[in-house]
């Protein structure tokens, strides 16, 4: 299922991304579900973002809302793109904070995916997905950091599987 | 992998190297809260192409002959300029006046032919414009229409 991930032609993943104080080294999806990446953060000299959004229950249908930094969407204002800091806003409540550093490194200190149907949220400190939070992970060479959905039909008491 | 609940018993996965993806099994899609005002019109590529080099041939010769006709009336214009303001000595001919008429009466007429020839640019300027128009709204991006 993963490997039918249809990416941006353009999109190049980030060497090193941290996300809520998880790192992702050589990662390519930060968030996959049900085939959908909802959220993409590309290194074409600044950062560039890519944001999905669930369209119709049971969301078998996804709706575009930011590709390459422009928004899609009225409600959707992408501020400072082109330079090394993009915040996303969504009817003005900031859903994506991100700086890239000197040393190349980019980092999510925000994100707040609820405004557009996601249960995905985080800090600078933490990540929560769902009900599952993760705190200072290193993910490395691996395609997608989190997959979500594929093992519903019989999800456990603790539902982050090992 | 380390899985604590110290935080209102959710589970954690913390101070972790992983090199596997962390397979989260829960539904994570929620009710949201933007709007989007319409159905999105779904623009194939071969519509696009349409769009892009289907314009009637026509419109590039009433631009041609309309710039033509401009040029001309803006020499005529400095030349009547001269004569009346500053009382020189050139005169306007004829052909000068009737020229740039000739040329805005080709670009009318050939605007004319344009218009009344079919063109796929035209027929996908016209489906996106029913689509617009019959497209029901939706309430929200995520869950259901209004």
């Amino acid at each position: 299922m993963t490997n039918d991930i249809a990416l941006p032609k353009d999109y190049k993943p980030f060497p090193k991304l941290i996300i809520c104080g998880n790192t992702l080294i050589n990662v390519q999806i930060p968030f996959e579900i049900d085939g959908e990446t909802p959220l993409l953060i590309g290194d074409n000299g600044a950062p560039k973002i890519w944001l999905s959004a669930p369209a119709s229950p049971p969301a078998k249908m996804w709706h575009q809302i930011v590709r390459t930094n422009r928004s899609l969407h009225e409600a959707v204002k992408v501020i400072g793109a082109g330079t090394q800091e993009i915040s996303v806003t969504v009817s003005n409540r900031t859903i994506l904070n991100l700086s890239k550093r000197p040393d190349g490194i980019s980092e999510v200190t925000e994100l707040d995916l609820r405004p557009i149907g996601l249960n995905i949220f985080g800090n600078i400190n933490k990540l929560m997905v769902g009900t599952n939070q993760l705190v200072n992970n290193t993910f490395q060479n691996v395609r997608i950091m989190v997959g979500i959905g594929e093992k519903r039909k019989n999800p456990p008491n603790n539902s982050i599987q090992k | 992998m380390s899985h604590t609940g110290d935080n209102q018993n959710l589970p954690v996965v913390k101070n972790e190297v992983r090199t596997e993806t962390c397979r989260v099994d829960e539904d994570v899609v929620t009710e949201p809260s933007i709007h989007i005002s319409q159905e999105a019109f779904s623009l194939c590529e071969a519509d696009f192409l349409r769009l892009k080099r289907g314009a009637p041939k026509t419109d590039a010769w009433v631009s041609r002959c309309f710039t033509a006709a401009i040029g001309m009336m803006i020499i005529l214009i400095a030349k009547f300029i001269q004569i009346m303001v500053f009382r020189g000595t050139s005169s306007i001919q004829t052909f000068e006046w009737v020229a740039p008429c000739i040329a805005g009466g080709i670009a009318l007429i050939l605007y004319g032919i344009g218009k009344f020839l079919p063109n796929e640019q035209k027929q996908v300027m016209k489906d996106i414009e029913t689509h617009f128009s019959i497209a029901p709204r939706i309430k929200h991006i995520g869950k259901g229409r209004k």
